[in-house]
């Protein structure tokens, strides 16, 4: 996304562009928080307090079993999908409005190809919760900084060599990959803890 | 090339006021899973989102 984003900020106004994208991102993991919001909504007019037992259990044993992947014990096949965001959008729907849909395609998070397996535990713990508001403030977060993250690293490219920026990030989804996986195990305890 | 401080100072940055927003979240939402699950769950949020600036 750095590598296709870059040279396309270049060519208009670079700050609109970005600020789009962030806008996107949000938008995208709004919506599918609105989506996955009315899904628990359901649930817990069908079970009811029972659905916060359900999220006590089953949201701690995903992630540890996502966290046990991404810091490298279970050796499991990619859960994610491999679906990229396609590159024509610019093209096809306009400089800005593309450059937005890219952003709003990552934000909603399960659509494109992700390296962390822990992110699939976010919109299971935002049906679980059972909770509109959560729902939509968990998916809204990860949108948001996943947009976030791709014009940090846009901004943080001296020149133009978007390719070696971007060669320098996949050097570092290892180390990254374990300190999600950490983190995913910290929350985990956190949630049955409290 | 990116500036790993420069990128270090984005994201930090962008955590923080994600962060503080949780916290405001807690607050005003007064969610069924509780305010602290909540925050820790936007925590992750912020965790994987911000990890994840060269995927596609």
């Amino acid at each position: 996304m750095v590598g296709q984003i870059g040279p396309l900020v270049q060519v208009g106004r670079r700050r609109t562009a970005l600020a789009l994208h962030i806008l996107g991102g949000l938008a995208g993991g709004a919506t599918i928080g609105v989506v996955l919001g009315f899904a628990g909504l359901l649930l817990r007019a069908a079970l009811g307090d029972a659905l916060d037992t359900v999220f006590a259990i089953v949201v701690p044993l995903a992630l540890l079993f996502t966290a046990s992947i991404d810091l490298g014990i279970l050796h499991k096949p990619n859960l994610t999908r491999e679906r990229q965001t396609p590159g024509s959008w610019p093209c096809s729907l306009g400089h800005y409005p593309g450059i937005f849909g890219w952003g709003f395609d990552l934000g909603l998070g399960v659509t494109t190809r992700i390296p962390y397996q822990s992110l699939l535990v976010l919109p299971l713990a935002a049906v679980l919760a059972g909770d509109l508001t959560a729902a939509v403030a968990i998916m809204a977060a990860y949108g948001a900084s996943r947009a976030a993250a791709v014009v940090a690293a846009v901004s943080s490219v001296s020149g133009d060599d978007y390719a070696a920026a971007c060669s320098a990030i996949q050097g570092r989804i290892n180390p990254l990959k374990k300190l999600v996986g950490a983190t995913a195990l910290v929350i985990a305890a956190l949630i049955v803890i409290s | 090339m990116a500036s790993t401080a420069r990128l270090g100072g984005f994201i930090g940055l962008a955590g923080l006021i994600g962060l503080a927003a949780a916290a405001l979240m807690e607050d005003i939402a007064k969610p069924e899973i509780g305010g602290l699950t909540l925050f820790v769950l936007i925590s992750l949020s912020l965790v994987v989102g911000l990890s994840t600036a060269a995927s596609p």
